[in-house]
């Protein structure tokens, strides 16, 4: 089951403060939350990877790098979980700069759908080839978005604590993105 | 970063498969390794950098400036790989086989393990039944040096408690089909006879998890004492040979050929196993049957096909030459007219004789000018006897004249009287005719018959080379058995009992005995490699101990050598990966025994080193008393 982060209640984002300080003093108390978002943070690296087993080492480094470092983070009002996205996303970069591991992208059907609803288009074979070479061209900081968005189905808070942007500019980026690509989808359907 | 792949609709992974890989004991394990980054010797450098050299300099209290070598990259925390080659390129190999997914088979490997796989055992990742070939890979880790090419960790943690683990003998087996792994049936089970040094029941089997970086127990292995019965080998590629039918295990592992002077009346030579370890009460039955009574020590085998002559039968050939010749000889000589100033004979010549002269009429043999004795008073003797014979061919006759024993030749050329040239010409055109005809057929004929012989000749000797081939293979394929034999004869020497487990998955498996050791020396190291201080992994071997301990060193604070002060003790470590630093069982027992505190200074190779024999010789040469 995958915990929506930005659902949970105040007092279970009390008992996480709690942890964290406790985890900073003695890294045994860190199990809770290693529990809690383990998941999470496996489906988020195993969105962008394609070797399951890189991914699931990948995870134990993003953890082992936040247990270490815990002692820097700083409760600002944040969910401690985007903290960890933050970790993971870099360290999934960081792969894919050292060339130890292939962007991926990870799409369901139905989710081209959704984008093709967004984007005002007809969900058709020739659109479906043409929607995911548009998808491949995206300069690489509108891809994440479309990526959190629509395969990811993450909320728009939740996006812009990751990207660390406001919500709003999270939308706006969303929808810029959107017609550009509806723009660059038009241009290569006239191309055929 | 442009995506490399799109995976449309990929299978969806169970939040139970993700669980099964959670495990908080192992990254708090990883994270008490290193020491927290505020306390890290870069924080500390980052205040500035005179800063660092007096706190440098002060850490290590040295008067000389060291060279400090961090890995891996100083600040960053990093998990190492849990299955870690040292040396990339120096690793011990696989033995390929290749079984039949629908029959399942026997593997026997050069150590004499052996490998028992059911039928319709393979699977492919959808869990779908495969058949034709599966192309098994198999190989074992059987002492120290072994343990520490394959980069597999000895290390156990159970509750919380780390063992080293002592091992009685490790395997890896891997099976694949078209280059794509299989795995195996849920319900099948593949046996492994693994031929180990160690007895004791105080081993377990455990199967390397590299998902969970752990071993996992998986039970008792079974232990079969091995009844070595003598095992001769093939002399000199002979191919005499007895047969031996092994039954055993309850079913027949079938027929080996050893060859042992004490056999009479050989078989020839079958299959070959070599290395076959047979547990006590194995029935074995010796069967012989027809074969020379060459010495065995000494008999070689010439193979049938290699000196035989070469059988062809060119008589026809023979007899058209003889053909041939005949036809050349009565070549139609041309009549030319008489001249008036020679003398010439009228004779009467036998058709049968000189078929040639038929048909003629009125033809006259005139006397050549190059007959000097010849006169007009030859014709008023009365020969006694005149016969013709064929002169050059195609040219003249011989006329012989004999009187009282004694004859004279003279040769003779047919000539024609003007009246007559019409008809003798016509009849010299057919004949001369006839003659190229006949010739002609018999040189062709001729022609054919030499090719045909020179093919078959060709034939022949291709055949020798190819037999001269197959028998130079086989004895080297001979010879090669008997390598493998004497190398498997060398297991054989350090053999004890054969271990019996069985496996479901494909992978790495250990028999293995966790201990922790008691009554140890500690000792707070330094290790250097050279003359500079070194850091990275650092590998303890205890000779009487069948394991390997990995020291981290990779921090500025001392790693800790624990060690057996009455062991026979090495220490050592991988120089830019392809060579080797050794502080060797001299150098610890030259070290003080109540020392706390201690600077290892490891001595450089200076050879590369390409294979596990050279790695062998290095660490642990030659006739070295070690568990295996």
């Amino acid at each position: 089951m995958t915990i929506s982060t930005y659902h949970i209640s105040k007092d279970l984002m009390l008992e996480e403060a709690e942890l964290i300080k406790a985890s900073k003093k003695d890294p045994a108390r860190f199990a809770p939350l290693y529990e809690r978002y383990h998941e999470p943070i496996f489906r988020f690296i195993y969105q962008r990877m394609d070797d399951k087993d890189q991914a699931f080492d990948l995870t134990a480094q993003v953890f082992l790098k936040a247990l270490s470092n815990l002692h820097r983070y700083e409760d600002k009002g944040v969910p401690f979980a985007s903290w960890l996205y933050r970790i993971a996303r870099n360290e999934v970069y960081q792969l894919f700069k050292d060339r130890k591991a292939v962007r991926t992208l990870n799409i369901e059907s139905v989710q081209i759908t959704e984008m093709f609803s967004e984007m005002e288009a007809q969900n058709t074979e020739e659109h479906h080839r043409l929607l995911l070479d548009t998808i491949k061209d995206l300069p690489d900081d509108d891809l994440q978005l479309i990526e959190m968005r629509f395969f990811e189905s993450k909320p728009f808070k939740e996006i812009a604590e990751i990207l660390a942007i406001t919500e709003n500019n999270a939308k706006v980026k969303l929808y810029r993105i959107l017609d550009r690509m509806k723009l660059m989808f038009q241009q290569k359907s006239k191309a055929l | 970063m442009k995506p490399g792949k799109i995976n449309m609709d990929r299978k969806k992974i169970s939040s139970e498969e993700i669980a099964s890989k959670r495990n908080f004991e192992d990254l708090l394990k990883a994270h008490k390794k290193r020491r927290p980054f505020y306390l890290s010797f870069w924080f500390i450098g980052l205040a500035g950098l005179s800063l660092l050299s007096i706190i440098a300099i002060s850490t290590y209290r040295t008067e000389q400036r060291v060279k400090l070598t961090l890995k891996p990259e100083a600040g960053q925390l990093q998990l190492t790989k849990f299955v870690d080659l040292p040396m990339k390129n120096v690793q011990i190999p696989f033995e390929e086989f290749s079984v039949d997914a629908k029959a399942g088979g026997k593997i026997t490997s050069a150590s004499g393990s052996m490998i028992i796989i059911p039928a319709q055992a393979f699977v492919d990742p959808a869990g779908k039944m495969i058949l034709g070939k599966v192309d098994i890979r198999y190989r074992e880790f059987r002492d120290a040096v072994d343990f520490f090419l394959s980069g597999i960790p000895m290390g156990y943690d159970s509750a919380g408690a780390h063992y080293q683990l002592e091992s009685a003998g490790m395997m890896e087996i891997k099976a694949s089909q078209n280059g794509t792994a299989v795995q195996m049936a849920a319900d099948k089970k593949i046996e492994i006879r693994m031929v180990s040094a160690h007895e004791g029941t105080h081993y377990n089997m455990y199967e390397l998890d590299t998902v969970g970086r752990n071993w996992i127990y998986r039970g008792k292995d079974k232990i079969e004492e091995i009844d070595k019965i003598k095992m001769p080998r093939l002399i000199n590629g002979s191919q005499h040979s007895a047969e031996l039918t092994l039954r055993a295990f309850g079913f027949s592992i079938g027929k080996i050929i050893y060859v042992s002077s004490p056999f009479q009346n050989l078989v020839l030579d079958q299959e070959y196993a070599p290395g076959l370890y047979l547990p006590k009460g194995t029935v074995v039955d010796l069967k012989v049957g027809r074969g020379g009574e060459e010495d065995l020590d000494s008999a070689s085998y010439s193979y049938p096909g290699v000196d035989v002559a070469f059988e062809g039968d060119n008589s026809e050939i023979t007899k058209v030459k003889t053909e041939i010749a005949t036809i050349e000889k009565t070549k139609p000589v041309k009549p030319v007219k008489a001249k008036n100033e020679r003398y010439r004979f009228n004779v009467d010549v036998d058709p049968n004789e000189f078929p040639e002269m038929y048909e003629y009429k009125n033809l006259l043999f005139e006397v050549g000018p190059e007959n000097k004795t010849f006169n007009q008073s030859l014709y008023q003797i009365e020969w006694d006897n005149v016969s013709m014979s064929y002169g050059k061919p195609g040219i003249n006759y011989n006329l012989t004249f004999t009187k009282s024993g004694k004859s004279q030749t003279f040769s003779v050329y047919p000539v024609y009287e003007g009246k007559d040239s019409v008809a003798v010409m016509k009849v010299y055109r057919d004949k001369f005719r006839q003659y190229e005809v006949k010739l002609k057929d018999r040189k062709e004929k001729e022609k054919k018959m030499e090719e045909e012989w020179k093919r078959q000749q060709e034939e022949w000797a291709k055949e020798q080379k190819k037999r001269q081939q197959e028998w130079e293979e086989q004895q080297k394929a001979w010879k090669k058995k008997d390598e493998d034999w004497m190398k498997a004869k060398a297991n054989l020497g350090t053999a004890e009992v054969i271990r019996v487990f069985s496996i479901s998955n494909f992978g790495i498996y250990n028999s293995d005995c966790p201990v922790q050791y008691k009554d140890q020396a500690t000792v707070a190291a330094i290790f250097k490699a050279g003359n500079d201080r070194f850091f990275g992994d650092i590998f303890h071997i205890e000779k009487s101990r069948n394991t390997l301990v990995k020291i981290y060193n990779y921090d500025s604070e001392s790693p800790v050598v624990n060690y057996n002060k009455s062991g026979r003790n090495i220490l050592f470590t991988v120089i830019d990966k392809e060579t080797l630093a050794l502080f060797d069982e001299n150098d610890f027992a030259s070290m003080s025994k109540d020392v706390k505190k201690y600077s290892f200074l490891m001595k450089k190779s200076d050879k590369k080193f390409n294979t596990p024999e050279d790695v062998r010789a290095f660490l642990l040469p030659a006739k070295e008393n070690v568990a295996k």
